[in-house]
């Protein structure tokens, strides 16, 4: 039964007839060859989404990345005219990792005024060029301007830093964000600066943990015990529809937006003693911060509706904004590691607690957040084994599950685009949708 | 009827451990209130779990309750709940920024609460269910 409406086409998938209504294979979730063309077609191209702006707060903040995907480490620091810079993680000399601390593949972050070498101590400016040498004079022919880092391509939008990896883009990040990004843009992201960072080795590709959190057709049912028992039936009878969806373009983002008008809840019995009395849980705090939040930007809230509880940016390719309607807001990203592996990070966004209250019923969001995500994770790893098995290669994907399909066929279409550019033979059968 | 003997044999040596445990009560009367309370006098009834469940971190919080009996939890929840909304009077009236150590400490008995609360309210066991070894750190949290 439909509780919302949907596009005139009668469904939201034939709303965008190039994506089909038919089954889909998740070979490429499986294949080794397809990865590596991944990390090529994609991941070393795409804006990437590495921070925001508050981590590097003042002259010589730093933190690094590393982006297995792209087979790099990367430092994003602010140089001393107040500008963003970003250049790959090597010393010029001879490949050291430049900065790092204890364990060569861990990241790091922290503040200073140089760079300098651990192996023979050469040093770097913030803007990247070279400024001193052990016994310069041993070398040969040699000129310091000439050994500056690699640079990076770096940019902001919203306060989110993003970088790009391409030795050219083929579009700025603002041309990439496109109509979603003028969406959203003007948010009080900024003002939302209290965060619990989330991290987990997952073992699943890196699109199985998005189309998870894609969709919300899986949670009435995989989360029903996080559920007092008689609101977990009535949720699964009803199931879920979304409010909207809208699919950019072929950007690759896309968006979903749903109802969710537990914050607070009709009826306090429907949730758990502590929510109560807290007045919080998966949905955040219940009551808004002291910040405006009159004047939404238009990307929110697409159909208007009354009972309005969030909505989920896909932003292309391993990146999601999730605002949510009682002000606050998450981000995920997705870091493959291998085809069958990726590195999850979520992170939650308050607005800074103005006393005890606040801050407990933050705790309680984010310990609420993590256990949705524990059986979210885990579940992928029960896909990803059996998805290997490939005893079944066509899977059917209801209207609820349209931008999962969004998210293989653009994926999909890049990697196709690149190898024909490259003249590299076929590696998965069919035609991308 | 033949156990009267043991029983009777026993007492005895009880009654004997009877003026030892005496002697410490005065030390321990005056250790109590400067140094071993964790938290303010206030909550003196909740003192009791306080040096288990006043953990600093979110991942301390959650390694203890992975390691907690249900039985342990419930006991936990059953005392801190009924005092939760007087606890948060309490600290309220204090700079969240600047919380004395055993204003913290009662925070953090509440965070521990919070944590535990969906396997007492209603799993009924200590981590999520088909959650198996999955694992999700919490390793950036405000400090409070
Ligand atoms: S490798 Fe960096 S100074 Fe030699
Ligand atoms: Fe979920």
């Amino acid at each position: 039964m439909t509780h919302f409406p949907k596009p005139a086409e009668g469904s939201w998938t034939e709303h965008y007839p190039h994506l089909g209504t038919g089954t889909i294979s998740y070979e490429d979730s499986i294949s080794p060859e397809y990865f590596e063309l991944e990390k090529e077609a994609i991941f070393k191209r795409s804006w990437l989404n590495v921070g925001r702006v508050e981590q590097v707060p003042k002259v010589g903040s730093f933190f690094t990345r590393e982006v297995a995907a792209a087979d790099t480490s990367v430092i994003i620091v602010r140089d001393r005219d107040g500008s963003l810079r970003a250049f790959h993680n090597i010393c010029r000399h001879r490949g050291n990792k430049l900065v790092w601390t204890d364990y060569p593949s861990e990241e790091v972050a922290g503040s200073c005024r140089q760079f300098t070498c651990k192996y023979h101590g050469w040093r770097y400016n913030l803007d990247g060029n070279l400024n001193f040498v052990q016994q310069e004079d041993e070398f040969f022919d040699f000129d310091k301007a000439d050994y500056p880092l690699v640079p990076v391509h770096v940019d902001t939008w919203e306060g989110f830093i993003f970088i790009n990896l391409a030795p050219e883009p083929t579009e700025t990040l603002a041309e990439s964000l496109g109509e979603m990004g003028t969406g959203l843009a003007g948010y009080p992201f900024g003002e939302m600066t209290q965060t619990f960072g989330y991290r987990a080795v997952v073992n699943a590709n890196w699109k199985l943990f998005i189309d998870a959190f894609a969709e919300f057709y899986h949670a009435p049912i995989l989360h029903q015990r996080q559920s007092v028992d008689t609101e977990a039936t009535k949720l699964a009878a009803f199931g879920f529809e979304a409010l909207h969806y809208e699919i950019f373009g072929d950007s690759g983002h896309s968006m979903v937006s749903t109802w969710g008008g537990m914050s607070p809840p009709k009826d306090p019995m429907m949730v758990k003693p502590i929510e109560r009395i807290l007045r919080s849980g998966l949905f955040g705090p219940w009551d808004k911060p002291d910040i405006d939040l009159s004047q939404l930007p238009t990307g929110l809230n697409p159909s208007g509706h009354r009972a309005w509880g969030s909505d989920s940016f896909q932003i292309f390719p391993n990146f999601v904004i999730l605002v949510w309607e009682p002000g606050w807001y998450l981000t995920y990203n997705y870091w493959p590691l291998a085809v069958d592996q990726h590195l999850f990070e979520g992170r939650l966004y308050f607005a800074p607690p103005r006393n005890a209250t606040d801050r407990v019923r933050q705790e309680l969001a984010a310990v609420t957040f993590k256990e949705y995500a524990l059986q979210d994770g885990n579940t992928l790893e029960a896909t990803q084994r059996m998805l290997k098995s490939r005893v079944v290669s066509a899977f059917p994907l209801c209207d609820q599950e349209v931008l999962c399909r969004n998210l293989h066929s653009v994926a999909r279409s890049r990697v196709e685009a690149y190898r024909t550019e490259n003249d590299i033979p076929v590696v998965l059968e069919g035609q991308p949708r | 009827m033949t156990q009267l003997p043991e029983e009777t044999a026993l007492l005895p040596e009880e009654t004997a451990l009877v003026p030892e445990e005496t002697a410490l009560v005065p030390e321990e009367t005056a250790l109590l209130p400067e140094e071993t309370a964790l938290l303010p006098e206030e909550f003196a009834d909740l003192e009791p779990f306080a040096e288990r469940w006043a953990l600093e971190t979110e991942a301390e919080r959650y390694a203890e309750r992975l390691t907690s009996s249900m039985d342990d939890m419930q006991d936990l929840y059953d005392t801190t709940m009924p005092r939760m909304e007087a606890a948060l009077s309490y600290l309220d009236t204090l700079e969240l920024e600047a919380l004395p150590g055993e204003a913290r400490a009662l925070m953090r008995l509440l965070f521990s609460t919070v944590n535990i609360s969906f396997p007492v309210e209603v799993w009924k066991q200590p981590n999520v269910p088909d959650s198996g070894a999955a694992y999700l750190d919490l390793h950036d949290d405000p400090v409070v």
